[in-house]
C-alpha cells in the first residue's frame, strides 16, 4: 500500500516538474519557416521519446514481468532476466503485426482517401504467399531465405493492390467500397479453391519460419523455428520474445516508410487527391497514378504484415481472412486515427489489447444479478417449450468471448466515429499542443 | 427445358429476395445518401424477432411478420436518429464504416441472443408445392414473389401518390430546397429507414420460410449478395433495384445449374504447366457463390454508375 501512495506521489511530482519545464521551454518550439515545420526532431523531446521506446523496444522480451500475469512463468530455460508471459508476449506481437496492416490501410484510406473494405485480401495474399515462397519454392535443394520470401509476399500483395488501383480511376466512395468488397468475396473463393497453395477450406500450416543469417552457412543470428526456442546471436529465448523484436523492427521500419511517404511528394499528391481532386487534378498531380501507387505501397506493407502473421499463428484458413478481418482493420484504424501514423500503431495495441481486457473481465457479464439487470434474463418462462432448437427471447444468453468483443468491436467503431472522429492519435495530439503552444492552446 | 424452368422459377424467387433487400439499399441511399451496410443486419434481426414472436410466444405466423415489421420499422427510425443523423455531411467513409460498426454489433447482438445454431420457423407454407408441367413451385417461392410484387407496387403508389412520398422524394432531389418548402428532414430521413428495415425483415422471413429452411446468422452473407444487386441497377434507382434483384438471382440460379455442363473449367480443378512447375487451377465448386459479384464488377467497368443510375455530376 505504502509502495503505491509513493509511487504515486512520485508520479505526480514528476509530472508536475514536466509540465513547468515544459512551459518555461515552449516559445523556442513554434516553428517560424518551413524547414522549421518539416524538421524530424521538432524538440528534444522526441529525441528524449525516441531513446524511450528504443529501451522499451530492447528490455520488454527480457524484463517487466511484473506487467504480465506474475504467476504463469516459461519454463526454465536459459532466458536471460524475466520474460513477459508467452501469452503477453504473443498479444504484443500479434498488435505489432496487425499495426503493419493498419500502417497499409492508412495509408490508402487515412491519407490517400480511398475506401478499402478488402483488406483482408491483401493480409491473406501475403500469407499465403509467403507460404508458397518459403516453403514451396526451393533454389538448389535449399528454401529460400526469410527476407527474400518476406519480400516476396509484399510484391504479391503489391500487384493484386494494384490491380484493384485501376477500378479505383472510375468509381470513388460507395461504389469503390462495394467493389472492394466484391474482390474481397472472390479472393476468399479463390483462397477456398486453390488448395494447392492455400491448402484449401482447412487451411494451410506450412508455413515458414523466419531466420536471419549473415552470410548462408555462417554465424547464425537470427532463427524461429517452430519449436519454442529461439536462437538470437548465440543466445537462446522465447519463440515469442524473438517474434517481438522481429515484428516490432518492422513496425518501425513500416512507420519510417510511411512517415517519409506521407511528408513527401507522392504522400502530399496523396492527400490532395483525398481532400479534393479536381483541385489536386488542376494543380498538376497525376491522379492516376497516384491512387495506383497508393494501392500498390499499401498491398505490399499488408502483404508482409500478412507473412509475419503467418509466420507467428503457423496456420491460416481462408475464412480468417474475410469481411470481418477488414472491419477489424478499420476498426483500429478509426480508434487510432485515420490519417496519422502514430494513430495506426495506438489503434493496434488498442484494439489487441481490448482481446486481453475484455478476456480478464468476461466474468463479470457471467455474474446472475449482471445478466439479470443487462440482459433481462428470465430463466423459467419459457422451460416449458422444449421442442428442438426453439428459444426464448434472451432466454439463454450467450455470452461467448469473441461474440462479445465484437460487439464491442462494432460499437467501439460507431462511438468513436461519433465522439473521437480523430482517435486516438488526436487526443495525444491536443496534449502535445497544450504544453507547445502553452498560452494559445487548451 | 424442364431443368431450365425449374432454374428460371427458382430463379426469380431468389430474385425476388435480392430485390426487396436491394430496394431497402436504394431507399436509404436515395434518401439520404448513405450505403447501408447494416441492411443485413436488419434483415438477420428482424428475421430472429420473427422467430421469437411465432415460435416462442407462439403468435400466428403471419401475425408475427406484421409485428416483428412494424418493430423494425420503429427500430430503424431509431437508428437513423442516433447513429447515422450525427454523422451527417461527415465523408463517405465515416458513414459506411459506421453503418459497418452497427451491422457488426447487431449480428453479435443476435448471436449472443439466440445462439448460432439454425432455428426453424415452422411457418405454415412448409413443404407444399405446385407441380406445372414437370416444375415444381413451391408455396414460398410463389408467396415471396407475390409480396414482392405487392411491396413494389406499394412503394412505388407511396412515392409517387402520397404528399409524404412526393415530399421523400423532394428532399432526395434537394435536401436544401425540400427544407425551404416546410418538408421535415427528420422525419423524411427517418422514414427512409424505417421502410428499409421493414422490408429488409419480411425478405429475412421469406429467405427464412419453406422445405429445410431456418433462421440463422448466414442470412448475412445473402444480404451481402444483394449489394451487387443494388449496385448493378444503380444505387439511386428504385427500378434498378427490382431488375439488379432478379438479374442476379437468375444468373446466380443458372450458374449454379448449368456450371457444370457449360463451362466445366469453371467448377473443376484443372492442371496447368507453366514451365517446370505444375499448377492445379480451378474456380471451384461454389462459383455461383461468387458470379453476382464478378457481374457486378462487369457492369461498374462499363457504367460506374450502374445501368439505371444518375450520373455523378462533378462540380469545378
Amino acid at each position: 500500500m505504502s509502495g503505491a501512495i509513493i509511487t504515486l506521489t512520485l508520479l505526480a511530482l514528476s509530472g508536475a516538474a514536466l509540465f513547468v519545464w515544459a512551459r518555461h521551454d515552449t516559445h523556442h518550439r513554434l516553428a517560424t519557416s518551413y524547414a522549421a515545420d518539416l524538421r524530424t526532431f521538432a524538440s528534444n523531446w522526441k529525441k528524449l521519446g525516441l531513446a524511450v521506446g528504443a529501451l522499451i523496444y530492447i528490455s520488454a522480451p527480457i524484463g517487466f514481468s511484473w506487467i504480465g500475469y506474475r504467476g504463469v512463468h516459461l519454463p526454465a530455460q536459459m532466458i536471460p532476466g524475466m520474460p513477459l508471459t508467452n501469452l503477453s508476449m504473443s498479444l504484443l506481437n500479434f498488435a505489432g503485426i496487425f499495426a503493419i496492416g493498419t500502417l497499409a490501410l492508412n495509408l490508402l484510406t487515412g491519407y490517400a482517401g480511398q475506401v478499402s473494405l478488402g483488406h483482408a485480401t491483401f493480409i491473406g495474399a501475403g500469407a499465403y504467399a509467403a507460404g508458397y515462397f518459403g516453403e514451396n519454392v526451393t533454389v538448389g535443394g535449399k528454401h529460400l531465405p526469410f527476407l527474400v520470401w518476406l519480400a516476396a509476399a509484399g510484391l504479391v500483395g503489391a500487384v493484386i493492390a494494384a490491380a484493384v488501383g485501376p477500378f479505383a480511376l472510375r468509381l470513388r466512395g460507395d461504389y469503390l467500397a462495394v467493389i472492394t468488397v466484391g474482390m474481397l468475396v472472390f479472393a476468399e473463393h479463390i483462397f477456398n479453391a486453390w488448395a494447392d497453395i492455400t491448402g484449401g477450406t482447412p487451411g494451410r500450416s506450412n508455413l515458414p519460419q523466419p531466420t536471419l543469417t549473415i552470410w548462408p552457412g555462417k554465424s547464425i543470428i537470427f532463427t524461429v523455428p517452430e519449436t519454442t526456442e529461439a536462437d538470437i546471436f548465440g543466445f537462446t529465448y522465447s519463440r515469442d520474445q524473438a517474434f517481438f523484436w522481429l515484428v516490432w523492427a518492422f513496425v518501425v521500419l513500416a512507420a519510417i516508410v510511411a512517415y517519409n511517404v506521407v511528408r513527401t511528394r507522392s504522400g502530399r499528391a496523396m492527400m490532395a487527391v483525398r481532400d479534393r481532386d479536381l483541385s489536386a487534378e488542376a494543380i498538376g498531380v497525376d491522379i492516376a497514378a497516384t491512387k495506383i501507387k497508393a494501392f500498390a505501397l499499401c498491398g505490399a506493407m499488408a502483404g508482409v504484415s500478412g507473412a509475419l502473421y503467418g509466420s507467428q499463428i503457423q496456420s491460416v484458413t481462408p475464412e480468417f481472412f474475410d469481411l470481418k478481418l477488414s472491419i477489424q482493420y478499420v476498426a483500429m484504424m478509426v480508434v487510432g486515427g485515420s490519417g496519422t501514423i502514430l494513430g495506426s500503431i495506438l489503434g493496434a495495441v488498442a484494439i489487441i489489447g481490448l482481446d486481453r481486457l475484455t478476456d480478464r473481465f468476461k466474468w463479470i457479464f457471467t455474474l446472475p444479478g449482471v445478466r439479470n439487470v443487462l440482459f433481462f434474463v428470465s430463466t423459467s418462462s419459457n422451460e416449458s417449450v422444449t421442442t428442438t432448437g426453439v428459444r426464448g427471447f434472451i432466454d439463454r444468453m450467450q455470452i461467448e468471448l469473441p461474440n462479445f468483443v465484437r460487439l464491442i468491436y462494432g460499437l467501439l467503431i460507431v462511438l468513436s466515429l461519433r465522439y473521437f472522429p480523430n482517435g486516438i492519435a488526436a487526443l495525444w495530439d491536443r496534449i502535445k499542443r497544450f504544453f507547445v503552444r502553452w498560452p494559445f492552446a487548451r | 427445358m424442364t431443368n431450365f424452368l425449374q432454374y428460371l422459377v427458382q430463379g426469380l424467387a431468389q430474385g425476388a429476395i435480392y430485390s426487396l433487400v436491394a430496394l431497402g439499399f436504394v431507399i436509404i441511399f436515395r434518401g439520404t445518401k448513405v450505403l447501408n451496410f447494416a441492411q443485413g443486419a436488419f434483415m438477420l434481426f428482424g428475421a430472429f424477432l420473427t422467430f421469437n414472436v411465432a415460435r416462442t410466444w407462439g403468435i400466428n405466423y403471419w401475425v408475427a411478420i406484421i409485428i416483428s415489421t412494424v418493430a423494425m420499422a420503429f427500430a430503424g427510425f431509431g437508428v437513423e436518429a442516433a447513429v447515422l443523423r450525427p454523422l451527417r455531411n461527415r465523408p463517405t467513409f465515416t458513414v459506411i464504416m459506421a453503418t459497418l460498426g452497427l451491422s457488426y454489433a447487431v449480428e453479435q447482438l443476435v448471436l449472443a441472443i439466440w445462439g448460432t445454431d439454425p432455428l426453424p420457423l415452422n411457418d405454415p407454407m412448409g413443404i407444399n408445392f405446385w407441380k406445372v408441367g414437370g416444375v415444381t413451385i413451391t408455396y414460398v417461392d410463389a408467396v415471396t414473389l407475390a409480396v414482392t410484387i405487392a411491396i413494389t407496387a406499394g412503394l412505388l403508389l407511396f412515392f409517387n401518390r402520397s404528399r409524404l412520398g412526393t415530399a421523400m422524394r423532394a428532399t432526395a432531389f434537394d435536401p436544401e430546397a425540400a427544407i425551404a418548402q416546410g418538408i421535415n428532414p427528420r422525419l423524411v430521413f427517418g422514414l427512409s429507414w424505417a421502410i428499409s428495415a421493414a422490408i429488409a425483415t419480411v425478405a429475412g422471413v421469406f429467405l427464412s420460410s419453406g422445405n429445410g429452411r431456418n433462421v440463422a446468422p448466414t442470412l448475412l452473407q445473402i444480404a451481402l449478395t444483394a449489394v451487387p444487386a443494388a449496385i448493378l441497377g444503380g444505387l439511386d434507382s428504385t427500378k434498378g433495384a427490382v431488375v439488379g434483384g432478379l438479374v442476379i438471382g437468375l444468373a446466380q440460379q443458372l450458374m449454379f445449374g448449368y456450371q457444370p455442363n457449360i463451362s466445366s473449367w469453371l467448377g473443376k480443378v484443372i492442371n496447368l504447366d507453366i514451365g517446370d512447375f505444375h499448377y492445379k487451377a480451378g474456380l471451384g465448386p461454389n462459383f455461383h457463390l461468387v458470379f453476382p459479384y464478378l457481374i457486378m464488377v462487369a457492369i461498374l467497368v462499363v457504367r460506374p454508375y450502374g445501368v439505371f443510375g444518375t450520373r455523378e455530376v462533378r462540380r469545378v
